[in-house]
């Protein structure tokens, strides 16, 4: 190929729509190319052009815009148009180059023939054909290893058959059986039923500390009322469910047949496990200060987590596991401090902590709900109690909410009719600030304490939701509040009305309206789920938003929430803090597509509640 | 002045044709020029540029021939072309540092009547297109004059000499060194292009022309007789 032909190449190639050709079509594409100049001013695309074009800006920009005359898009360098088709056109795209530009156009014909011949690139422009995020997101996660806990199940984990034994046997054949078999757990089966486990540890504590004798069932020292999980459960999920109970085996059961037994060792020995050694850490520390240290891994759990290949789910599930547990040990550091509290509560966390999809950056969102009470001293203790907490996660690096919504705030501190009150309220009364509180209260999540305090409350209050149509038409107005953006411009984030951002918030523009779409779809259906894509998944079965819908929405927010991950990765290995501010010019062609796809998504899935809450008034 | 104008180009072109035995350059000069009336979005060119060992045509030695054709102001890069010159003499060192052609690769070129061949029957019907295009008319009339034994009388365009009467009109003063390929690109918003090699130089041309084209005439006709370049000689 000549050398001046490879510059051309080298563009092409570099941009997201081409660069999905194989290298061998890349090298003859500079061939059929025409070079064109438009000045400004110059009407885009030209007369002459015909569906299929496609238009490659070497230098220069275009506005975009429907009839309307609202700005769809604006291209600049890299960026490429494919001309619509005159009947199925995209409702009448007009635009207008407002930089001198160079364009490097493929005419249609040879652009359909790349098309036919080249699926992938087919897909870059038949937006009802495509599925790119969800492909980006196979793509961008190609980093997890066949064999790493992130990725295998339960059942390839599983060596061999459990070892079990009958309730009635005597806790020292109990014994024997598990040092002959070399295990450190044994099932224990009634009439082909799991009954229970015991455990080494089992043995220890409630054989040999108690002094009971070595001749009683085995039954009055195993754990009874079991968590188990199938061989399809994901190892990491697992492992979750054990840091979280704080329990080292699990029955793996296939339908009520024991099919294996898993420890914590079987794990961490698959990696990926620091999790769990920082959830066990945590429980060990007796002071504010001896936390404070254990919690400065917390980024390396991030970048361990994100070097592997975990998905931004995941992710989520490992932070929060571990925020829950410094949470749940601050209560009970707090206890010793101030007493035991005087009435039942329970300990909550909403936002993000609620939903279970942390990251290392993040603040502190929680509440605190109380039995019904006339005794003195209630409210201060818990007042007390609260503040020592908060100011707890504040020194292991999970700052106060600079929005005060905190149990040592007032108003996130009520005794349970104070709640139910509260949330009727908002309910009823919905206005925009009801509502954005109401977003809040329906991410309340138990962290610790007495869960029938609240979980009847949240109950009640999403049957109570489903059936007000103004609050919900509220909720729904909020959610649409923040718009995503409509893409990029050179290194710029371009926001709907033409503003240009040097850093895309991947949280407030990304995250969050995905988040409140969720939300207004599980309180239509009084869905109890909490996760983001928990609810999406959720409303795709209740038949809330299509399959399809649903598929983007939760592709998007796995790419949002990925990237946000890596990028603060990113910024601790560099030294720095971490944050949800990207600077486009951080971001590769292909990554800023795929963005801009995500946006796509989400615009269109608001444009979609917005048209319904107009046509109806209500949802 | 009164100038005959194209007409006599156009029949002293068919002349000399007629002349000339069976070959490249007979076979050039008898396909007729583009309609000097015609607008420049409705003719052909060809954008040409030469890499030479100097600027002087009866010293210096062409090392290789780059072009690109032109339908209006439609780039064609499916016809882009680039050939390299067998030399006869050792090529200068300042020129090779210049245009990164070294003895080396010069051997490996063709013969100058190939290139020449190739490039004429590129050319044949268009219009030449070239930054400063007295250089390459210089040395393919010398290299025809020696090949054919006959003049060539190339129809051309010169980018520079369009963007010299573009700033007179204006009234600009022109900075010694505004009229160069790159800066008068940069002035147009095109990319900037690694230089001093004739294919991306012949590409650097045409783009120039495009866009100097565009913003002469806008969305008007304009007439090839008023960007022709008019080497006194002729018309």
């Amino acid at each position: 190929m000549d050398a001046e032909l490879q510059e051309i190449r080298d563009f092409l190639a570099a941009s997201v729509e081409f660069a999905v050709l194989p290298e061998d079509a890349l090298d003859r594409l500079p061939k059929l190319i025409i070079v064109r100049y438009l000045r400004r001013g110059s009407a885009f695309p030209p007369d002459n052009t015909q569906a299929s074009d496609l238009w490659l800006v070497r230098t220069g920009a275009v506005d975009l815009r429907n009839t309307r005359e609202e700005l769809l898009d604006k291209l600049g360098e890299g960026d490429v148009y494919a001309v619509p088709d005159a009947e199925n056109g995209s409702g009448h795209v007009h635009g207008q180059v407002i930089e001198d530009a160079l364009f490097y156009l493929l005419p249609a014909s040879e652009a359909r023939e790349l098309r036919h011949q080249y699926p992938d690139f087919a897909d870059r422009f038949d937006r009802v054909r495509r599925r790119p995020l969800q492909q980006a997101l196979e793509a961008f996660q190609g980093g997890a290893h066949g064999d790493s806990v992130l990725t295998v199940s339960v059942g390839e984990l599983v060596t061999r058959a459990p070892e079990s034994i009958a309730p009635d046997a005597s806790i020292q054949s109990a014994a024997q059986h598990m040092s002959q078999q070399e295990v450190s757990a044994l099932l224990v089966m009634s009439g082909g039923e799991l009954v229970g486990i015991v455990t080494d540890h089992d043995l220890r504590k409630r054989c040999l500390a108690t002094g009971l004798s070595r001749n009683e069932p085995v039954g009055s020292i195993m754990s009874g009322r079991l968590q188990t999980v199938t061989p399809e459960t994901p190892a990491f999920e697992a492992l979750l469910l054990m840091s979280r109970l704080d329990i080292h085996h699990l029955p793996v059961l296939a339908g009520s047949r024991p099919v294996g037994l898993i420890s914590t060792t079987d794990l961490i020995r698959h990696q990926g496990t620091n999790a769990v050694y920082l959830v066990r850490d945590i429980r060990r520390c007796e002071s504010v200060p001896a936390l404070s240290r254990v919690t400065e891994a917390l980024p390396e759990l991030q970048i361990h987590l994100v070097q592997s290949g975990a998905t931004a789910f995941h992710l989520g599930q490992a932070v929060t596991a571990v925020v829950d547990a410094m949470t749940r040990r601050l209560l009970k550091i707090g206890f010793a401090e101030l007493g035991e509290p005087p009435v039942p509560y329970a300990w909550l966390a909403c936002g993000s902590q609620g939903r279970r999809e942390q990251t290392i950056h993040t603040d502190q969102d929680n509440a605190l709900i109380y039995a019904d009470s006339a005794g003195d001293g209630v409210h201060d203790y818990f007042a007390r109690l609260a503040r020592f907490v908060t100011d707890g996660l504040d020194r292991c690096g999970i700052v106060h909410c600079p929005g005060d919504v905190s149990a040592h705030a007032q108003a996130w501190r009520r005794s349970v009719s104070g709640w139910r009150e509260e949330i009727t309220r908002v309910i009823h009364d919905p206005d925009r600030k009801a509502c954005m509180l109401a977003a809040h209260y329906f991410d309340l999540r138990v962290v610790y304490g007495e869960s029938g305090l609240f979980e009847p409350l949240r109950l009640e209050a999403l049957r109570y939701a489903r059936t007000r149509p103004p609050f919900l038409a509220q909720m729904a107005e909020n959610a649409l509040s923040i718009e995503p953006p409509l893409g990029f411009f050179r290194q710029l984030v371009l926001s709907q009305n033409g503003d240009q951002a040097d850093t895309l918030d991947v949280k407030r523009q990304g995250l969050l309206p995905i988040a409140g779409l969720a939300r207004v779809y599980a309180l239509q259906t009084a869905s109890s789920s909490l996760h983001t894509l928990d609810r999406l998944r959720e409303a795709v079965r209740v038949g809330t938003v299509t399959r399809d819908d649903g598929a983007n929405l939760c592709g998007a927010y796995e790419h949002l929430a990925t990237l946000r991950a890596r990028h603060q990765v990113d910024q601790i290995k560099a030294g720095g803090r971490p944050d949800n501010f990207i600077p486009p010019k951080t971001l590769s062609p292909l990554e800023r597509g795929h963005l801009k796809d995500a946006f796509g998504v989400i615009a269109t899935m608001q444009k979609n509640l917005r048209a319904r809450l107009a046509g109806r008034g209500s949802l | 002045m009164i100038r005959p104008g194209p007409w006599l180009f156009r029949r002293r072109r068919r002349r000399l044709a007629e002349r000339l035995p069976a070959g490249p350059l007979r076979e050039y000069l008898a396909t007729d020029i583009p309609d000097p009336g015609a607008d420049c979005r409705e003719t052909g060119f060809l954008a040409v540029d030469l890499e030479t060992t100097g600027l002087n045509p009866t010293r210096d030695q062409i090392l290789s021939i780059g072009w690109v054709a032109m339908n209006g102001m439609d780039i064609l890069l499916s016809t882009a072309e680039q050939r390299w010159v067998r030399t006869t003499r050792e090529i200068p060192e300042s020129s090779a540092v210049v245009h990164r052609i070294t003895d080396d690769q010069a051997a490996l070129g063709g013969s100058l009547g190939d290139g020449l061949q190739h490039l004429l029957r590129a050319m044949a019907g268009r219009v030449m297109l070239a930054h400063h295009a007295t250089v390459e008319l210089g040395f393919l009339e010398r290299a025809c004059m020696a090949k054919y034994g006959s003049p060539c009388m190339i129809p051309a365009v010169d980018t520079l000499r369009l963007a010299q009467e573009m700033l007179h009109r204006r009234q600009q003063t022109v900075r010694s060194d505004g009229l160069r390929l790159g800066a008068l690109r940069n002035q147009y918003n095109l990319p900037p292009y690694r230089g001093h090699d004739a294919l991306n130089d012949a590409l650097a041309a045409a783009e120039l022309f495009a866009a100097q084209v565009s913003h002469l005439a806008g969305d008007h006709a304009l007439p090839l007789h008023r960007v022709l370049h008019r080497p006194g000689t002729f018309w």
